[in-house]
C-alpha cells in the first residue's frame, strides 16, 4: 500500500546501474584500461538486457525504454558486449554507452521525481 | 570552463551540508535506532567521498567526460537529499511512538519468521505507509501508533524489503514469484497485443504503458499485498477494504500513463481474496467480499473495458497462486486461524470486534492499544 516509498528501491537500482556506466566510461574516456570490477557490472547488464525476460524488473523496464526509442536495439547491444570484452572497444561503442548512460539518468530521475510526489 | 567553476562552489557547499549532517547525529540515540544511525554514517561518507572526487579525479578532466561528471554530481545531490529529507530526517525526529512501532515491528518480523533484520520505523510519513529499503526505514503516519486497523499494511511493507534483498538465496523464492508474475502479466499483455480483435491501433500505446507499469510497480504491488495476506491472513483484506473506502478513488479505474504507481484497488481485492481462499479463509474471504460489493455499489462503482482486459481473472489468480507458493518457500510463517500469535492475532480481532461492535469498537481499541505497545 506504500505510495512513493517503493520507488526508493527500485530508484537505488537505476542509480546504481547508471553509476556502472559512467565508471566504465569515465575510464574509458579518459584512456584508463578499465579493471574487471568496472567492466563485468556493465557487461552484465548488457547482458541481461538482451535476455531481459528473466531479467530483474529494473532491467526489464530499460529494455522496454530501449526498445520503445528503437536505440541500443539488440545487434547494437551484443557488438558492444562483444567489443568490451575484446577490450578494445571502438569509438563506436563509447558513443552507445554514452547513449545508455543518458536513458539510463533519465529513467532515474523520472523514479526520483515520483519520490517527491510531482 | 563553466562546469568547473559551477561544480567548485556547489560541490564546497555540499560537502559542507554533509558534513554538518554527520555532525548533527553524532549524539546517543536510543538502540531502535541504531542501525539507522550507522546506515546514515555509511551513506553519507560515501557522498562525501564521491563529491570530492569530481573535484580531484583527474579523469574528470580528460575531454568528453563532462557529460559522466554532470551526471555524477546529478547522482549524489539526489543521493543527499534522499539522505537528509528521509533518513536524517527520521533519525532525528525519533521519539517514544517511533521507539514503539519500531519494536512492535520487530515482534512481528520474529512471529513471522521474518528472514531479514527488520526495519526502523518512523512516525513521520505525510503519505500514508512507505518503505526506503535502501535505509532499512519504514515511514508510517504520526498517530499510526494509536489504531489499529491500518497496522496489517505493515505487513506488505515488509514484502517490500524481500523483494529488494540482493544475494539472498532464502528470500529467493519469493523474488522468483515477482519475476514469474511480471512474465505471466507480459505474456498475457503480449498475446493481447496480437489478437486482431483488440480495438483500435492507439491501444498499442495504452498496451506498452501497462507492460511498463507491470515491471515498474504493480507486480510488486500485488506481490507485497500477497506477502502481507499470507503473513497477516483475512485482517489484511480487511485493511485494504479499510484504505479504499477512506481514500481510494474509483477501484476499477485503470491508469494508462507508465509512471502509475498502483494497479486498480478492485484488482489488489481480487488477488488478497483470492489468496486467502487458497490459505483457507474461504469463509473470511466471503464475508470481506460481501461487504466489498456493498461498498461498490454505495460508491456506484463499476467495471469498464480497460479494467477487464488489464486484469483480466485467470492472470490475477495466477499471480496469488505464485505468490503464495513463494511466500511458503521462504519458510516465513503462514496466517491461521489459531496461531497465538499475539500482534496476528490482535489485528485479525481488532476487526472482528470492528464489525461485531462499531459503536464499542473505540474503546475496545484503545484498550488493545495499550497492551499491544505497552503504554
Amino acid at each position: 500500500m506504500s505510495d512513493t516509498g517503493i520507488y526508493a528501491g527500485g530508484y537505488q537500482r537505476v542509480r546504481d546501474y547508471a553509476e556502472s556506466v559512467d565508471r566504465l566510461l569515465l575510464d574509458l574516456k579518459s584512456g584508463r584500461a578499465p579493471t574487471d570490477e568496472i567492466l563485468y557490472p556493465v557487461v552484465s547488464l548488457l547482458e541481461a538486457l538482451e535476455n531481459h525476460r528473466n531479467a530483474p524488473a529494473a532491467v526489464q523496464v530499460i529494455g522496454t525504454l530501449l526498445r520503445g526509442r528503437k536505440a541500443l536495439i539488440p545487434a547494437r547491444l551484443k557488438g558492444i558486449v562483444s567489443d568490451l570484452k575484446s577490450r578494445q572497444p571502438s569509438p563506436a561503442t563509447v558513443e552507445g554507452l554514452e547513449e545508455f548512460a543518458a536513458i539510463l539518468d533519465e529513467e532515474r530521475a523520472t523514479i526520483s521525481a515520483r519520490l517527491h510526489g510531482v | 570552463m563553466i562546469l568547473d567553476d559551477y561544480l567548485q562552489a556547489s560541490i564546497g557547499q555540499l560537502l559542507e551540508r554533509a558534513r554538518n549532517l554527520q555532525a548533527a547525529i553524532s549524539k546517543p540515540f536510543a538502540r531502535e535506532f541504531h542501525t539507522l544511525a550507522q546506515t546514515c554514517r555509511n551513506l553519507v561518507n560515501a557522498v562525501i567521498y564521491g563529491l570530492e572526487s569530481l573535484l580531484t579525479d583527474p579523469r574528470y578532466q580528460s575531454p568528453g567526460a563532462q557529460s559522466v561528471r554532470f551526471r555524477d554530481y546529478k547522482r549524489r545531490v539526489k543521493d543527499l537529499d534522499l539522505l537528509e529529507n528521509i533518513a536524517f530526517a527520521a533519525l532525528l525526529r525519533s521519539n517514544e511512538e517511533d521507539k514503539r512501532i519500531t519494536r512492535l515491528v520487530g515482534d512481528i518480523a520474529e512471529e513471522i519468521h521474518y528472514p531479514l533484520v527488520p526495519p526502523v520505523v518512523s512516525c513521520q510519513s505525510q503519505f500514508y505507509f512507505q518503505a526506503y529499503p535502501l535505509f532499512n526505514l519504514l515511514s508510517v503516519p504520526q498517530k499510526e501508533v494509536h489504531f489499529l486497523l491500518h497496522l496489517p499494511d505493515l505487513y506488505h511493507e515488509l514484502g517490500h524489503f524481500v523483494l529488494l534483498e540482493e544475494n539472498n538465496p532464502v528470500v529467493a523464492p519469493f523474488q522468483k514469484a515477482h519475476e514469474r508474475s511480471i512474465a505471466e502479466a507480459l505474456t498475457y499483455l503480449f498475446n493481447l497485443k496480437a489478437k486482431p480483435t483488440r480495438g483500435p491501433k492507439t491501444d498499442i500505446a495504452v498496451l506498452s504503458a501497462w507492460e511498463i507499469c507491470w515491471m515498474r510497480a504493480w507486480a510488486a504491488e500485488f506481490i507485497c499485498d500477497l506477502f502481507g495476506t499470507c503473513a497477516s491472513g483475512s485482517s489484511y483484506g480487511w485493511a485494504h477494504l479499510h484504505l479504499c473506502a477512506k481514500r481510494g478513488g474509483d477501484p476499477f479505474h485503470v491508469e494508462n500513463s507508465p509512471s502509475s504507481t498502483h494497479p486498480a484497488d478492485e484488482a489488489r481485492m481480487f488477488v488478497v481474496l483470492e489468496a486467502l481462499t487458497l490459505l483457507g479463509f474461504a469463509n473470511e474471504a466471503a464475508e470481506i467480499e460481501s461487504k466489498w460489493k456493498q461498498l461498490l455499489t454505495v460508491g456506484g462503482y463499476k467495471t469498464n473495458a480497460d479494467y477487464d482486459r488489464c486484469f483480466a481473472k485467470p492472470l490475477l489468480k495466477a499471480i496469488a497462486k505464485t505468490a503464495v507458493a513463494g511466500y511458503e518457500g521462504m519458510g516465513c510463517r503462514t496466517s491461521s486461524g489459531q496461531t497465538g500469535l499475539r500482534i496476528h492475532d490482535t489485528l485479525n480481532e481488532a476487526w472482528k470486534q470492528f464489525w461485531a461492535g462499531p459503536k464499542d469498537y473505540p474503546s475496545w481499541e484503545r484498550n488493545r492499544v495499550r497492551e499491544i505497545f505497552g503504554s
